[in-house]
């Protein structure tokens, strides 16, 4: 295997569990909003 | 030359039965593809329904206030309320990008890769996804063109029917379609010769050639889906059942045949 062959490999494996990791936690960084929250932006 | 469509197009079907195991490869990774890529955006199609519909809602009111002390729409949807949500928004369709476009390029670049080898022509996997991967990065520009144009066009539509209480004309629909044709046809020869650059030249320079293999594949197209709608008319089980066993396969085949094509013109 070439080297920039395995640059590439490792290159999209990172960037795959990056992308799995922030699917995972897709609720944590974008929580759903809670009513209070859209009160709040309409007085706003 | 003139015969290439004709005569490729058999090539083609004799090519893809004598490699019977690439085709199973191809198909198997099609199935999987749309598999993963569903189980992957469908946390963030859910999150994108939410936030769209809270800006929806924040916005409605906001418009009418706007429309009265004659703000722009832009205006609205940079304002402290809905900013948060439109950023969240933006943050959420990069995201959808960057997924799509990984699970794109790693399993149609395979599939591209052995349709190409069954057309007979012979890259190693990681060459044509270094290839591919660039090629894309183009496309994708286009792409996100075709997006935002068709948003814009779609909220055009949307104020034409509620504001204007008028049918919004189909021309701006007709134009993206077009659009989305042209970039496809381009693409699909830098697949096959791996240069977005030497894709349009290509593209332009033998057309007449090119165009009968594209009509061809359009009307099989066209009639499998006419075909298919009337059987799952009568039993939509055995439609899925069908559309998957013939619609799958026959990609494979219009790949292999297009390659063909473009390295025999």
């Amino acid at each position: 295997m070439k080297k920039d062959d395995f640059i590439l490999i490792i290159i999209i494996l990172i960037i795959i569990i990056v992308l799995a990791w922030i699917i995972a936690n897709l609720d944590v960084l974008f929580p759903a909003p809670t009513a209070k929250g859209l009160v709040e932006s309409l007085v706003k | 030359m003139k015969n290439t469509a004709i005569s490729e197009l058999k090539n083609s079907f004799k090519l893809v039965f004598q490699n019977k195991l690439k085709l199973f490869a191809c198909v198997a990774a099609e199935i999987l593809f749309f598999f993963i890529y569903g189980l992957a955006t469908a946390p963030i199609y859910l999150k994108l329904v939410q936030y769209t519909n809270i800006i929806g809602a924040l916005a409605s009111d906001a418009l009418t206030a706007a429309a009265r002390e004659q703000n722009s729409v832009m205006s609205v949807l940079f304002s402290e309320a809905i900013q948060p949500y439109l950023i969240n928004v933006l943050l959420l369709l990069l995201l959808l990008c960057a997924v799509a476009f990984l699970l794109y390029c790693v399993f149609h670049s395979f599939i591209w890769n052995m349709s190409l080898s069954m057309a007979g022509r012979k890259i190693r996997y990681l060459d044509y996804l270094k290839k591919f991967m660039l090629v894309n990065t183009v496309w994708l520009l286009f792409f996100i063109v075709y997006y935002f144009a068709g948003f814009a066009v779609d909220i055009r539509s949307a104020a034409i029917k509620t504001i204007a209480q008028a049918t919004p004309s189909n021309a701006l629909h007709i134009v993206l379609s077009a659009y989305l044709v042209i970039v496809f046809y381009f693409a699909v020869i830098s697949y096959v010769e791996l240069s977005a650059k030497k894709s349009f030249g290509f593209g332009v320079r033998n057309i007449r050639e090119l165009l009968p293999a594209w009509l061809i594949i359009a009307a099989y197209f066209l009639i499998l889906q006419l075909v298919l709608s009337q059987v799952m008319q009568l039993n939509y089980t055995a439609g899925i059942a069908v559309g998957i066993i013939i619609t799958i396969p026959s990609l494979t085949i219009a790949r292999v045949y297009i390659a063909r094509v473009v390295q025999k013109t």
